[in-house]
């Protein structure tokens, strides 16, 4: 009898602490964020899995014609930019607005047709809920429209390894110069 | 990009030569200011008009540091009548601030968590988008942080630019911000801060009471209230700005609107010098009264030469007078008959209608006295305000110009005829104790209330007979009188 | 077995809900004019009448915003969003200053105000944990609108309320008339966290909406107001704009809606 209970209080114990671990997490990292997504490979996961490596990311839809293409664009020569052991450490997400047609097999299209590597790049589809999550902690501005599509800001959000926010660039084809400095900065912090 | 099979020499030439220009026209003018070396920092000093920061006396450029706070307060828009004003650092106008060409301004813009409203800060001294604006929207409880380079010397206004515009200037969010050119400013004796403004309140002028804003006045430009710095009467009796005869004065003017374009003039004085529009470079001379638009500025500039109580007014009169853009400059000091010879002293002047202002509104303030003993109490103010200018303090009068009231046999003899001099005014001779008088008394515009006040009051002063006068003898005093004014007076 | 039933009371605890969810009322479906017109994405041709009514459904919404204690019982429940416990992220500091501590007010009077200073995650939490979600901009504003309805007066209260500075003292929930849908306090009393808050293209100055700013926003036509001489109105918006979702202010609180079950 004493055993058990002995045993159930430690176990108990462990349960309240779970969410302590959780809270590891530093007090400002979206990662702390409990929505749920999937990948373009069809893995469901929550966003604490991009902990551990400095993120580059942004919200954009398949089917935009004119600036998401140019935020890819974007993204791409900041990859690009970066020397070659800063890139092999940072990683790139992008959020897809779109929860009803930017599911995973549109995403991997979309990552083909772009020519990104899949080992630094994730692709995330989310419910309405997980994408308003994402938007409201990226401070991006989007509003679905009538005949479908998106009007949307132009983000550009760089995460350190905890998922803390430490840049963001608003709008497109901008200098990218201190983003570079700063993910510089956060892969020699590690 | 560039499709080589489409450019062609001309375009080439084109390009080439309308990049030089530009690069040119810019180097002319910005260039300097964007070179400037930035040297050390400092944290800038702010001040409540009719104030100015003190002139900047390093050489060279630095980095500003600016801390401004929105906070929405209740306060005096006129006597009895109170309004919410969305202010920059408290006060309207908002904060002189005071910087040098080519300096670096950190800004931080802290929105005070009590307010309810969102603002943000367009500074016309910014190059960049909304001036500040784009930057800075700010919820209560937050700070938004940008910095500018001061490209150009200037006096700038800065207004809150968050929709409505109209609005929030409208409540009092406008200041101004000096930058001064890199050799400074030419030495004066006094600086002041002065800044025009129009109020659209629900009620009409005079209203008491908390006043909402006008959103259908606003659009239409009507103003109930015109004034400077805030509130009717902010520059004048204990507001008033101060100079001596010699001295030199400097007003940075600024006009924050929302609507209004304002006939800058000083009454009794001309502008030796005026930087029109704010500018620090272009002056123009002997000016006697300088337009400035709404979001826009002007320096003038005058030595003063004889003692007066100068008046600041918007030229557009019945602004002036009907609806408080008013203020007042004195000068005490030596006389200099030479210049000016007339009487003139800083009690008697009276620009027609002033007074009818200043007693309406205390008769909406005060209820009716109910005794002889609160009569005379309350005749001491009108008397004071009205009545003391000419007739002095113990109503002694002026020998040879205004006669005596005290033990005065002129009042004691007849009661109908004192009242009827303060209603109907009096011309011609008259004597008073002995002595004769010519001059000119004016028919008074007060209440019934407020003219039984001060009669009874100068009737229990300085040895007269203690007659007690009452509004109803005033009434019927009048209703007498056959050239009076048709219907009842207030 | 104590023990596995101890041990599975621990488990469920989290998960308990508060108290019942809040009163509503259904609101049926119409249509109002949104202050800012609809917009196709470019490319598409831009809808005829830019200036029509947006549909909406019918749904329920909370008869008053959501009170001091309703939401005292939701942070009982879910430890997660305590004052001293919440994430940085997720509130600013200034995230439920006017409490006496995590799980108590300054007095029993504080119990029907609005609560305030809580954050879009906060409020949008404390709704899905009710079942429901914060109401769009769209349906909100419907519900203010009443049909159109005291249009007039309402602006006029509106201002008024502007006009006023903060009340140091907010009032009670509930204690002004309802309108024509038979809900309270929409105006003059708090702002309110919408769903789709962040749902403007509007820049932090509106000055230069209307001029397509590609680079910013994508799809961004022009964004000229419905009624520009709506103050009222306008500085709704601007105040939702000038909002990040990790807010809190003293006079922002929130109500929560619900689909019309069929």
């Amino acid at each position: 009898m004493n055993l058990n209970r002995l045993l159930t209080s430690v176990a108990a114990c462990l349960l309240l602490l779970a969410p302590i671990s959780a809270s590891s997490l530093e007090s400002r990292s979206i990662y702390r964020s409990k929505s749920l997504w999937e990948t373009h490979a069809g893995e469901k996961t929550t966003l604490v899995r991009l902990r551990g490596a400095p993120v580059v990311a942004t919200m954009v839809y398949t089917s935009c014609q004119m600036s998401c293409p140019l935020m890819m664009n974007d993204l791409k020569a900041i990859e690009k930019a970066l020397p070659a052991a800063v890139r092999s450490q940072v990683r790139f997400a992008v959020f897809a607005l779109d929860s009803a047609n930017d599911v995973p097999a549109k995403l991997r299209d979309f990552a083909e047709k772009h020519g990104v590597d899949l080992t630094r790049w994730t692709f995330f589809h989310g419910s309405p809920a997980s994408v308003r999550e994402v938007a409201a902690l990226l401070g991006v501005r989007f509003k679905e429209l009538e005949g479908g599509g998106f009007d949307h800001s132009n983000v550009i959000t760089i995460l350190d390894s905890e998922g803390v926010i430490v840049h963001q660039k608003l709008g497109l084809r901008q200098n990218p110069d201190d983003t570079l400095k700063t993910l510089e900065r956060l892969a020699a912090r590690r | 990009m560039l499709n080589p099979n489409l450019m062609t020499k001309t375009s080439i030439a084109w390009a080439v030569s309308s990049t030089i220009l530009c690069l040119s026209a810019w180097s002319a003018s910005d260039n300097e200011n964007l070179e400037r070396k930035i040297e050390g920092q400092e944290n800038a000093i702010l001040a409540d008009a009719p104030n100015v920061p003190p002139p900047i006396t390093r050489r060279h450029a630095t980095k500003v540091i600016v801390n401004l706070e929105v906070k929405e307060v209740e306060g005096r828009l006129a006597d009895g009548v109170r309004y919410t004003f969305w202010t920059f650092g408290g006060k309207v106008p908002g904060k002189f601030i005071r910087i040098r060409e080519g300096d670096l301004v950190e800004f931080h813009l802290n929105n005070h968590p009590d307010n309810k409203m969102p603002h943000n800060i367009d500074l016309h001294a910014v190059t960049g988008q909304g001036g500040g604006a784009g930057a800075s929207l700010t919820a209560p409880g937050h700070s938004s942080v940008f910095s500018f380079k001061a490209l150009n010397p200037g006096l700038y206004v800065y207004h809150c630019a968050t929709a409505p515009v109209a609005m929030h200037i409208a409540n009092g969010m406008y200041g101004m911000i000096l930058v001064e050119p890199a050799d400074g400013l030419p030495k004066v004796d006094h600086e002041y801060y002065v800044m025009q403004g129009d109020f659209y309140t629900k009620g009409p002028n005079g209203q008491q009471g908390l006043q909402p804003f006008s959103m259908e006045k606003a659009i239409q430009e009507r103003p109930e209230y015109v004034v400077f710095n805030g509130s009717v009467g902010a520059l004048a009796g204990d507001g008033a700005l101060t100079a001596k005869p010699g001295e030199t004065v400097r007003l940075f003017v600024g006009n924050g609107g929302p609507n209004l374009t304002s006939s800058f003039h000083v009454i009794g004085e001309i502008f030796d010098q005026v930087w029109a529009e704010g500018n620090t470079s272009h002056v123009t001379q002997n000016v006697q009264t300088t337009l400035i638009p709404p979001g826009g500025a002007a320096i003038t500039q005058f030595g003063l030469n004889v003692p007066a109580t100068y008046i600041l007014v918007d030229h557009a009169l019945t602004r002036a007078f009907n609806k408080g853009a008013l203020g007042m400059l004195k000068v005490t000091g030596p006389e200099n008959k030479n210049i000016y010879s007339g009487k003139v002293s800083d009690e008697v002047y009276m620009p027609e209608g002033t007074n009818i202002r200043v007693t309406e509104q205390a008769a909406k303030a005060a209820p009716s006295a109910k005794t002889k003993i609160e009569r005379v109490e309350r005749g001491k103010n009108v008397f004071t305000a009205n009545c003391m200018a000419c007739h002095q303090g113990n109503g002694q009068g002026i020998p040879n110009a205004f006669p005596p009231l005290a033990a005065s046999d002129f009042l004691n003899a007849d009661k109908a005829r004192a009242i009827k001099t303060v209603t109907g005014g009096l011309q011609g001779a008259v004597t008073v104790n002995g002595k004769t008088f010519n001059g000119v008394m004016p028919a008074w515009t007060l209440s019934d209330e407020e003219i039984a006040n001060v009669l009874t009051y100068i009737y229990n002063s300085w040895g007269n007979s203690g007659k007690e006068v009452t509004p109803a003898d005033v009434k019927a005093n009048r209703a007498a009188k056959s050239k009076s004014a048709a219907g009842a007076q207030e | 077995m104590r023990s596995s039933l101890l041990l599975a009371s621990l488990l469920a605890s989290p998960f308990l809900l508060g108290a019942g969810p809040g009163v509503e009322r259904p609101i049926p479906a119409g249509s109002y004019l949104p202050f800012y017109p609809a917009r196709a994405p470019l490319g598409k041709a831009q809808p005829e009448a830019p200036r029509k009514a947006v549909a909406v459904g019918a749904f329920r919404l909370d008869v008053r915003p959501v009170t001091n204690r309703e939401y005292l019982a939701f942070v009982k429940a879910n430890p997660e969003w305590r004052r001293s416990e919440i994430g940085r992220v997720f509130a600013d500091g200034s995230y439920l200053k006017h409490w006496r501590a995590d799980l108590s007010l300054r007095s029993r009077a504080e119990g029907d105000k609005p609560v305030t200073r809580v954050s879009w995650f906060a409020a949008a939490a404390y709704c899905r944990a009710r079942g429901k979600e914060l109401p769009t901009t769209d349906q909100w504003e419907y519900a203010l609108d009443d049909g159109g309805h005291r249009a007039e007066r309402m602006k006029d209260e509106i201002l008024a309320w502007y006009s006023r500075p903060n009340d140091k003292v907010l009032e009670a929930v509930g204690r002004k008339p309802a309108n024509g849908y038979g809900i309270q306090d929409l105006h003059a009393l708090i702002w309110e966290w919408t769903l789709d808050f962040n749902s403007e293209m509007s820049g932090s100055e509106a000055r230069s909406d209307g001029t397509k700013d590609e680079n910013l926003f994508c799809g961004a036509g022009s964004l000229n107001a419905r009624d520009p001489s709506d103050y009222a109105k306008f500085m709704r918006y601007q105040f939702r704009g000038s909002l990040h979702a990790d807010y809190t202010t003293g006079n922002l609180g929130f109500r929560c809606a619900r689909e019309e079950t069929k």
